[in-house]
C-alpha cells in the first residue's frame, strides 16, 4: 500500500473520531480503520501525526472508539461563545460553573476519576446538577452569614464571589404558557445537558416524569483521562494568581 | 455624646483635632486621610439592626410607587395588599394546596373591590387582576429579572465609611412536591414579618416555628398541624446533614474537612438545637394552654394532641442530634486512626466537588469568568469548525424540494404562539437588560457614564446597542408612544466609547422629571 493512500485513510479515521454519533459497531469502514489502528503501529503513528498537526491528541482507542480531544488553541477547542453567543458575561458564567457541576455530579468523589471508563456512570437529572450547584451555594451562604455584605463598589465591577451570582438567579419561574422559564438555572442547566446530548457525551432517557441523562463513553474517557486534571490546574493556576 | 446621637455628615473618613479623643460639641471636623476610630462610635450590632431595618426597604418602596401610578390605579394600596398577600403565603405555607400565583392574585380581589368602594370608583375585574399582578411582580423584582433586590447602605469598617449592598429577597418560586410552582416567603421576609428584630432572619427553623406559633394564636390549627410537620422535616434535614457528614467521615476521612469546616457545623448545630428547644417548649405549652380551652373530646384538641406530638417529635430529635454531636468528635478521632493505613487515590487526581466546583463559586466573579473561559473547552468534545462551501451550498440550493410523506413521520400537534411578522433582530433578553438600565436611571445621567455602566457589568453588545438606539428614539419623544426617558442634548459634548461616539447627552428618567417639574 502506497504511502498516501496510509496518509488518506489515516485523515478518514480521524474524520470518524470527530463525528460525535458515529459508533464502530454501526460503521463497517470506522471498524475496519479502527482495527487496523489497534494492530499496526505504523498507522497509529501516521494517525497520532495527522491529528497532532490538527490540534487533535488521541486519549484512547479501543474496540468502541477512538477519543480525540482538542489541545490547547486548537481549532476544534470549544469556546463558550460558541455555545451561546448572545449570552452576556453572567449567563457565560453560570454555563460554566453548570458544566463543572455536571462533570462532578457523575464523579462525587475523586477515586470514582480511577475507575474503568469502560463501566457507564450512573445517570444523572436536571434536580441532581442543581442540587449539587445549590448544596454548595448554601454552604457558602451559611459561611457568609454574619459576614459583611459585599461593598457596592466591588459589586459594580465584578469583585463579589461567583456563588452570588448563581444563589441570586431563580430557579423556578411561572410562565403564562406553563413552559419552563428560559430566565431559570433549570432550564441553563437543561439547556447545557441537551447541547452535550447533541455532542454524543449524553444519551436521554425519559422515565415517567423522570428525564433522565447518561455520560457516554467518550465523555467518560475525556473527562477522567483528560479534562479533570486539567481543570483542577486551571482553577489550582486562577487561585494561585488570585493571591499574588 | 450617645453613639446613636454622633452624625456622620459624610461617607469619607474624618479625624478629631486632638486625634484619638472623642469630639466636644465644640470642635470642628478635620478632614484627613486617616481613618477614624470608629470603634468608639460605631457597634457591630448596629450594621445588624441596619441590616434587618433595610429587609423592609422593598416593602416601603411600594408606598412610594403608589404616588406614581396611572389616575385609575392610585387609590389602591400597593403595600396593604403585599402584606395581605405575605400573609396568606404563611398561613398556606407547608401545606398541601400551597399559594400559586393565581390563587395569590385571586386572594386580593376582595381587597381591591373595598378599595374601589371606598374611592367612589366602580369594581372592574381586569382592573382588579391588573394591580394584584403588579403588587405580586413587584415583590418578585420582575423588573429586575426576578433577582433580589439590591440595597446599598453605609457601614463602618476600621475607621473608614464603606458602601455595602445588602441583597434581599421576598418572594420566591419554588417547585412544590406535586411538580406545580408555588410561590414561598424567604427565611428573611418570613422573620421580618413575624419576629423582626428578635432572631437571626435567615434561620430557616426559626422561620417555621415562628409560622407555627401564629397559626396557633390565630386558631389556624390545620394550617400549624403542617407547618409542624414541615418543622420536623427541617430537624430531620439537620440531622441528616450531620448523619452524612459522620458516614462520609466513616468511609473515607479525606473527604471532610474536619480541620475548619466540620467544627463550626457542629458548634453551630449545638447552638441552633439549643435555641430550638428553648421555643418548642413554648409552642408546646401555647398548644397545652390553648388545648386547656377546648372542649373534651373536639376535633380542634386531637389536632393541637397532633401538634405537641409533631413538636415533641422535633424535640426528640434535637435530643438524639445533641448525643451524636457530642460523640461525633469521637467517631473522627476512632477513624483517624482506623483509616492511617488505607489505600488512598492517586494524588494527582481532584476531588471535582471540593478541588474544582467550591474554589470556582468562592473567587470573584471576574476571576472566575476568566477561568471558566479556559475550562469550557474541556468540557465539550472536539467541536468540527464549520467550513463554507459554495459547491455544497449552490448543489443544496439547486435541489429539488423533497417529496413530503406525512404517512412516514408522525405530526406532532405544534403549540401556537404569538409572534410578530417581522423577524427580530435583538433578542428579547437583550432588550429586557437595556430597559432595566433606561429604568433604573433615578438622577439626570450622561449616555456615555449609562454605556460604561453597562460594559463595566459585561452586558453583549447587541445591549449596548439596545441601549443606544433607544436613546436615539426617544432624542424625539413623538418616536416614542410610552417614552420612559428624557433626552436632552444640553452641551456639545462628545463622548466615544467600544466604537460608539456621537453627543453626550444627559439621560433622565420620565417619571422623575416630571415629578421634579
Amino acid at each position: 500500500m502506497s504511502d498516501d493512500n496510509e496518509l488518506y485513510i489515516a485523515g478518514r479515521l480521524i474524520q470518524w473520531a470527530l463525528r460525535p454519533h458515529a459508533r464502530p459497531t454501526a460503521e463497517s469502514e470506522y471498524r475496519e480503520l479502527l482495527d487496523r489502528y489497534l494492530e499496526q503501529l505504523q498507522f497509529r503513528d501516521a494517525v497520532r501525526a495527522i491529528a497532532s498537526g490538527l490540534g487533535l491528541q488521541v486519549i484512547d482507542a479501543n474496540l468502541l472508539g477512538v477519543v480525540l480531544v482538542p489541545t490547547e488553541d486548537s481549532i476544534f477547542a470549544a469556546k463558550s461563545s460558541d455555545y451561546r453567543p448572545a449570552a452576556n458575561a453572567e449567563e457565560r458564567l453560570i454555563d460554566g460553573l453548570i458544566q463543572v457541576a455536571i462533570i462532578a455530579t457523575i464523579y462525587p468523589r475523586a477515586h470514582d476519576l480511577e475507575e474503568d471508563s469502560a463501566i457507564a456512570r450512573p445517570p444523572i437529572t436536571v434536580e441532581d446538577v442543581e442540587e449539587t450547584l445549590r448544596n454548595i451555594c448554601d454552604r457558602l451562604e451559611d459561611a457568609s452569614r454574619g459576614l459583611p455584605d459585599t461593598v457596592a463598589n466591588d459589586r459594580a465591577t465584578g469583585l463579589y464571589e461567583a456563588w452570588r451570582v448563581y444563589r441570586e438567579k431563580a430557579s423556578a419561574k411561572t410562565t403564562d404558557n406553563a413552559r419552563v422559564s428560559p430566565a431559570t438555572t433549570r432550564r441553563a442547566i437543561e439547556r447545557s445537558l441537551e447541547f452535550l446530548q447533541q455532542q454524543g457525551c449524553f444519551t436521554h432517557s425519559s422515565h415517567g416524569s423522570r428525564e433522565e441523562y447518561r455520560p457516554t463513553w467518550r465523555y467518560q474517557v475525556m473527562i477522567q483521562e483528560w479534562s479533570a486534571t486539567h481543570i483542577y490546574n486551571i482553577v489550582r493556576s486562577q487561585l494561585d494568581s488570585s493571591s499574588i | 455624646m450617645m453613639t446613636s446621637e454622633y452624625q456622620i455628615r459624610n461617607t469619607e473618613s474624618f479625624q478629631t483635632k486632638d486625634g484619638s479623643s472623642l469630639p466636644s460639641d465644640d470642635n470642628k471636623w478635620v478632614h484627613t486621610d486617616e481613618p477614624v476610630p470608629t470603634g468608639n462610635y460605631w457597634d457591630r450590632h448596629l450594621t445588624h439592626q441596619l441590616r434587618v431595618l433595610l429587609h423592609t426597604e422593598p416593602l416601603l418602596r411600594l408606598l412610594r410607587r403608589d404616588e406614581h401610578r396611572s389616575p385609575e390605579l392610585e387609590h389602591y394600596s400597593s403595600l396593604s395588599l403585599a402584606l395581605k398577600l405575605l400573609d396568606l403565603i404563611i398561613e398556606n405555607t407547608g401545606l398541601e394546596r400551597e399559594i400559586d400565583n393565581d390563587k395569590a392574585v385571586n386572594a386580593l380581589l376582595p381587597l381591591l373591590e373595598a378599595m374601589d368602594h371606598s374611592a367612589g370608583i366602580d369594581p372592574n375585574i381586569e382592573r382588579h387582576k391588573q394591580m394584584a399582578r403588579r403588587v405580586l411582580e413587584a415583590l418578585c423584582n420582575d423588573e429586575k429579572g426576578r433577582r433580589p433586590f439590591e440595597i446599598t447602605y453605609t457601614d463602618f469598617d476600621q475607621g473608614h465609611a464603606l458602601e455595602r449592598v445588602l441583597v434581599v429577597r421576598l418572594l420566591e418560586e419554588r417547585y412544590h412536591i406535586n411538580g406545580s410552582i408555588i410561590l414561598r416567603l424567604s427565611n428573611e421576609a418570613t422573620n421580618l414579618l413575624l419576629h423582626a428584630l428578635m432572631f437571626d432572619i435567615e434561620d430557616a427553623q426559626a422561620a417555621t416555628e415562628a409560622i407555627i406559633q401564629s397559626q396557633l394564636a390565630r386558631g389556624r390549627i390545620h394550617e400549624a398541624l403542617s407547618s409542624a410537620r414541615l418543622a420536623l422535616l427541617q430537624s430531620q434535614i439537620l440531622r441528616d446533614k450531620i448523619e452524612r457528614i459522620l458516614i462520609n467521615t466513616q468511609r473515607d476521612l479525606s473527604r471532610v474537612d474536619w480541620k475548619n469546616e466540620v467544627p463550626c457545623i457542629l458548634t453551630e448545630s449545638l447552638e441552633h438545637i439549643q435555641s430550638r428547644c428553648t421555643v418548642e417548649a413554648s409552642i408546646v405549652t401555647a398548644a397545652w394552654e390553648r388545648r386547656e380551652a377546648l372542649p373534651p373530646g373536639s376535633n380542634e384538641m386531637r389536632l393541637l394532641a397532633a401538634i405537641i406530638s409533631l413538636v415533641e417529635d422535633c424535640s426528640q430529635c434535637h435530643t438524639e442530634l445533641h448525643q451524636r454531636l457530642i460523640g461525633a468528635r469521637q467517631v473522627f478521632l476512632n477513624e483517624q486512626e482506623r483509616q492511617s493505613f488505607a489505600l488512598r487515590p492517586r494524588a494527582d487526581l481532584p476531588h471535582l466537588l471540593s478541588d474544582v466546583l467550591e474554589p470556582l463559586f468562592q473567587m470573584k466573579r471576574v476571576d472566575a469568568q476568566k477561568a471558566l473561559e479556559a475550562i469550557f473547552p474541556y468540557c465539550l468534545n472536539a467541536q468540527t469548525p464549520h467550513a463554507f462551501s459554495l459547491t455544497q451550498y449552490i448543489s443544496r440550493q439547486l435541489q429539488p424540494r423533497r417529496e413530503p410523506r406525512p404517512e412516514t413521520v408522525p405530526i406532532v400537534q405544534r403549540e401556537q404562539i404569538d409572534e410578530g411578522s417581522e423577524k427580530l433582530h435583538y433578542t428579547a433578553e437583550a432588550y429586557n437588560r437595556a430597559l432595566t438600565y433606561l429604568r433604573a436611571l433615578e438622577e439626570p445621567t450622561r449616555l456615555a457614564d449609562l454605556l460604561q455602566l453597562a460594559i463595566d457589568t459585561h452586558e453583549s453588545q447587541q445591549t449596548l446597542e439596545i441601549i443606544i438606539l433607544s436613546v436615539l428614539r426617544h432624542f424625539d419623544p413623538h418616536d416614542v408612544s410610552v417614552p420612559l426617558l428624557d433626552v436632552e442634548k444640553i452641551d456639545e459634548e462628545q463622548f466615544s466609547i467600544e466604537g460608539f461616539s456621537g453627543n453626550n447627552v444627559l439621560l433622565s428618567n420620565k417619571e422623575t422629571s416630571n415629578e421634579r417639574r
